[in-house]
């Protein structure tokens, strides 16, 4: 396959740590089957807060598998608190970049990971999900998905969603949704 | 082993073919010039043109050559919207009624058209990939110049009624066209008993080369070319003539290999598509069963993407399809799947398998055996898999 490199091609033909824990201290799932994507993290946490397991389920594509996979890694047998640092950056530079409409697939990583730590501190978030921008009251799932699935510069965001075409002209929401590229796209 | 099972997309040359190019190669002169070099030239483009059209039951005079399908799609489209008169595209405030599940070489000249002021109506299709004749009858209108509907889709393979489409349409005076690239060079094509207006075919769907295909158009029609110039193919395609791309249509529809090994093909793809649903639970298959390419299957492996199936199976050297989102670009799961009704989990899930003439009852019996194995590594990783009930 062209679009993925070798170590991306280990990680998926060669997933390491894949399964689920039986007596896990910890589960996080993000994502959805109509996306495309799921991730599944199970962690085993110690008195001392290392991660002595990890493993991972994934329904996904080849990029979703390898991040997963790679993502398991790097935090196996560290502090949770060094397992929150994990940035969907890393994750990627770890596996040596991913074409850019994969760099998803990393960001639902990282939040995998994230969302198996707010569970083992028994962290309620409520869904973040707040509106971006406030003049059309276009909300940040909505930002996220358009990006997601291929929306990768300002100019196609603003196409799909129509954020920074209200009232204010995107003065309250472009530099969000500048972050919210960033975050997917800046690899 | 290498297996191919992409033949939808494009399919490999003939070694006939590849010989015939060959030879051809050194026929350099431009079929447009009177001395000998330009008429050995000539004689080549002119041999081909009388096989497509011998093939299509046609007036040699009624074949325009072009760049390929897309070009074809293009033509039609865009020069049926001109309405006849001049050049100036849409003059007359054109409605063209197409379906939801063509090419992006129909449906994205559509919004084109739609676009410069043109209207559009999309039939749906139903759950087995049909249109619904009585719709296409509702929706005819009186300013209707064309009815475009793909004969056989890439995707599903799944075949209109295209008969019955064009009886239809013949009652109200409206043309037809109809992209065949899928059926070209698999079946027998008569376009006088058929009566179609247009239809368009693609040289590298057929075992010639790609950048290549043509366009049927009844003697009685007229369009606005699209590339204007000379005065080759009938002023409706300028530009010399691609002569070894056409050459290469002529050799590989005069050996016709896929419509003589049609049933050896189809026997092939029932032995697989059999083997996945007795052997692979919660398999599905796409489209309807009934009305479909001989050669083609698509098919939903629950639990599991299909980019990353298709990733794999690559691995072993077996090349198939997904129109599934992570294989292109945008991400969304299929329109084609989407628009049967196919759950977008499901969508995401779809492979697809198209056969050709040189596959073998070995590379299947590789196939399934690779493919069982890929489908439980893979559904052993998904979350989705266990917390299902069976
Ligand atoms: C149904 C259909 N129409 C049109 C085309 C476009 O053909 P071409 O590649 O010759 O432009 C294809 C193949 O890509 C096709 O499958
Ligand atoms: S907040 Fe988006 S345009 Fe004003």
């Amino acid at each position: 396959m062209g679009d993925y490199n070798e170590k991306v091609m280990d990680h998926f033909m060669n997933p390491r740590n894949v399964g689920e824990i039986e007596d896990a201290s910890a589960v996080g799932e993000v994502g959805n089957a109509a996306c495309g994507d799921i991730m599944k993290i199970f962690l085993k946490i110690d008195e001392n807060g290392i991660i002595q397991d990890v493993t991972f389920k994934t329904f996904g594509c080849g990029a979703a598998i390898a991040t997963s996979s790679i993502a398991t890694e790097m935090i196996k047998g560290k502090h949770i608190s060094e397992a929150r640092e994990l940035t969907n950056q890393a994750i990627v530079e770890a596996l040596g970049g991913l074409p850019k409409q994969k760099i998803h697939c990393s960001v639902l990583a990282a939040d995998a990971i994230n969302k198996a730590l707010d569970d083992y501190e028994g962290i309620h978030r409520e869904e973040e999900n707040e509106i971006i921008c406030q003049c059309l009251g276009i909300d940040m799932k909505t930002v996220e998905h358009a990006i997601a699935h291929g929306a990768f510069t300002m100019e196609q965001v603003i196409e799909k969603t129509g954020v920074t075409t209200g009232a204010c002209k995107g003065e309250r929401c472009r530099e969000k949704v500048e972050k919210l590229l960033n975050k997917y796209c800046s690899l | 082993m290498k297996v191919y099972l992409d033949n939808n997309a494009t399919t490999p040359l003939l070694p006939e073919v590849k010989q015939e190019i060959i030879e051809s190669l050194e026929i350099f002169g431009n079929a447009s010039s009177k001395h000998s070099f330009g008429q050995r030239s000539r004689e080549k483009v002119e041999n081909s043109r009388k096989i497509i059209a011998d093939y299509l039951n046609a007036d040699p005079k009624e074949i325009i050559f072009t760049s390929g399908a897309s070009e074809g799609n293009n033509l039609v489209l865009k020069g049926v919207s001109s309405c006849g008169t001049t050049c100036s595209a849409l003059s007359c405030k054109p409605h063209i009624i197409t379906t939801v599940i063509e090419h992006p070489s129909i449906a994205n000249t559509a919004r084109c058209i739609e676009g410069l002021g043109g209207d559009i109506t999309y039939l749906k299709v139903g759950k087995d990939g049909r249109i619904d004749l009585e719709e296409l009858k509702e929706k005819i209108r009186e300013n209707t110049v064309l009815i475009s509907v793909m004969w056989a889709n890439n995707e599903i393979g799944t075949i209109q009624p295209i008969k019955d489409i064009i009886a239809i349409a013949k009652e109200k005076g409206i043309k037809v066209h109809t992209d065949a690239v899928q059926v070209f060079g698999k079946m027998p094509i008569d376009v006088k008993e058929l009566g179609v207006d247009f239809l368009t075919f693609s040289g590298h769907k057929f075992n010639a080369l790609k950048g290549t295909g043509g366009l049927y158009m009844r003697c009685a029609n007229h369009i606005c070319p699209l590339i204007h110039g000379g005065h080759q193919e009938g002023m409706l395609r300028a530009g010399t003539e691609n002569s070894l791309g056409i050459i290469s249509m002529g050799k590989a529809l005069e050996i016709n290999l896929q419509q003589k090994d049609s049933k050896r093909i189809a026997a092939l793809r029932d032995d697989l598509e059999d083997f996945i649903l007795k052997n692979i639970p919660n398999t599905y298959v796409n489209g309807s069963r009934e009305h479909r390419l001989y050669n083609t299957t698509n098919i939903s492996f629950e639990f599991i993407e299909g980019e990353s199936l298709l990733l794999m199976l690559d691995h072993f050297g077996i090349a198939v399809s997904t129109g599934s989102a992570c294989s292109s670009d945008s991400l969304e799961a299929s329109p084609v799947l989407t628009a049967l009704g196919v759950k977008e989990e499901l969508a995401h899930s779809s492979v697809r398998f198209s056969l050709g003439p040189l596959n073998t009852q070995e590379e299947i019996d590789f196939v399934k055996e690779k493919l069982k194995f890929t489908v439980e590594r893979l559904r052993a990783m998904s979350p989705l898999y266990n917390s299902s009930e069976m």
